[in-house]
């Protein structure tokens, strides 16, 4: 019994000092990421159900439902209700950041005409329409101002948002299209994401705000444009299976012999903190391992592209891990092939390849 | 960053984290437990008194899971925890990324 209450006051003292060692430790960054993740989506909701009210309270009575209508008919899009668009203070909104802060004004002042869907720019002024071809089936056309057209569609003023994913994915791949054909058309592309939809602001029609944009972006936008030409951004993951090259350590490791054969001679309880012992050993071995193979494989892809992003890993399927996810902007598929080739025949490796896309990590 | 608990299923949610929550203690303990043995101050008996209790916590935990079939929960829960800790390792050893978030966001 006194020895259970001395065990147990050990290993209180232990979680206590534990948490304690922690709880320091980390108490800023906690505070400071609460502040990055959740002030900014805090406020976009205060404002928008602010905005809401206002919209809808000002007026009152039967005027303000009449109202709520006629702004109701006003967005509603190609047959999209305004309730679903309402709540689009889109948390995954594209760039320009330009369109993004207009948007919240806009929110506020519920106002005339129609906003400007952007697909993306293009280095040579031309005034033309590619056709019926956008999103919804809207008719995409060029605006040119200073040598730099921008390829848009006359769109409503909220982005385009739905519960339905497959609504999604469709108005996503028209975006895609929209810019092959663009690029096939037009040459040089600076792609946008999807929903970038550029706002009227201070009585300046959609236009106008575009225009004054390209203004005062043009020089900005021309060097980007000159850093894309000619050249396609693909993605490049490589993924490992851990458990190979775990055991792969664990038969060459001089260390983790010499452990083995004492946990062999051990008691259980013993055996059981020897074990815990190895496995950290293979896991420090691992990540040194694969530390060289990243630097390695980077340093091949990037002999052979122009330009790199290490983007961040995520969680992998089937007992593999992703070692490395890059996009990649390159000129030359057929070198970043046989780069990957080459990766791909290392034993224990597999390289997923997804592209070419227009390059839109490196504007 | 939300944590993912079955809401259709109170016994798995509130198990599941409960669980997860006594498996991240577990591995605070286990790391302790680690240490004060590379440190030297605990005789051969004393570090097989500590592994064999942690081998039984491993063991018992084990069991409740499958008992409860809440393996999946707490996997799940412990999934979301990790996420967001590398989420934070990830800003906290790439700055220029979250300054471009940052930024991104004015």
């Amino acid at each position: 019994m006194t020895e259970n209450d001395e065990f147990r006051e050990i290993i209180a003292g232990i979680v206590r000092e534990e948490i304690k060692a922690v709880a320091e430790e980390i108490n800023n960054i906690i505070a400071e990421v609460v502040r990055a993740e959740f002030t900014p989506g805090l406020r976009a909701a205060i404002r928008e159900s602010i905005a809401k009210e206002l919209g809808c309270a000002v007026s009152g009575g039967q005027a303000a439902s009449e109202e709520c209508a006629a702004s109701g008919e006003h967005a509603t899009f190609e047959g999209r209700r305004k309730e679903e668009i309402e709540t689009a203070v889109s948390p995954r909104k594209l760039p320009p950041q330009k369109a993004m802060s207009e948007e919240v004004e806009e929110i506020i002042d519920a106002g005339d005409d129609q906003g400007l869907y952007l697909y993306g720019l293009t280095d040579t002024g031309i005034s033309v329409s590619l056709g019926k071809i956008g999103i919804d089936g809207c008719e995409v056309y060029t605006i040119p101002h200073e040598g730099i057209s921008a390829i848009v569609h006359n769109s409503p003023l909220e982005p385009y948002k739905s519960d339905d994913n497959e609504d999604v994915k469709i108005w996503v791949k028209t975006h895609q299209r929209v810019l092959d054909i663009a690029t096939e058309r037009f040459g040089n592309i600076m792609p946008f994401g999807f929903d970038t939809i550029i706002l009227p602001k201070d009585n300046a029609s959609a236009k106008d705000a575009l225009m004054n944009w390209l203004s005062d972006e043009h020089d900005d936008i021309l060097k980007k444009m000159d850093k894309i030409k000619g050249k396609k951004e693909y993605g490049v993951q490589i993924f490992y299976v851990p458990t190979a090259f775990g055991e792969k350590i664990e038969r060459e490791s001089e260390e983790v012999k010499r452990i083995k054969e004492e946990i062999a001679s051990k008691p259980p309880g013993l055996a059981y903190m020897y074990k815990q012992k190895l496995e950290n050993i293979v896991k420090v071995e691992l990540n040194t391992l694969m530390d060289a193979y990243f630097k390695n494989f980077y340093k091949k892809i990037k002999d052979t592209s122009d330009d790199i992003k290490v983007e961040k890993v995520k969680k992998a399927d089937d007992g593999m891990v992703m070692m490395m996810n890059l996009s990649v902007l390159e000129r030359d598929e057929k070198a970043l092939g046989s780069v990957l080739d080459e990766i791909e025949r290392e034993k224990g490796f597999t390289v997923h390849f997804t592209g070419p896309w227009q390059p839109y990590s490196f504007i | 960053m939300v944590i993912d608990i079955d809401e259709d299923n109170l016994k798995h949610g509130v198990l599941g984290l409960v669980m997860a929550l006594v498996e991240v203690i577990r591995d605070a303990l286990r790391i302790q437990a680690f240490k004060r043995m590379e440190s030297g101050i605990l005789n051969e008996e004393e570090m097989n008194r500590l592994g064999e209790a942690l081998m039984e916590l491993d063991i018992a935990i084990e069991e409740i899971k499958e008992e409860q079939g809440i393996s999946e929960s707490v996997k799940g829960v412990r999934d979301g925890l990790d996420e967001i800790v590398d989420d934070v390792i990830d800003r906290i050893v790439n700055p220029e990324r979250w300054r471009d978030e940052v930024e991104g966001k004015k």
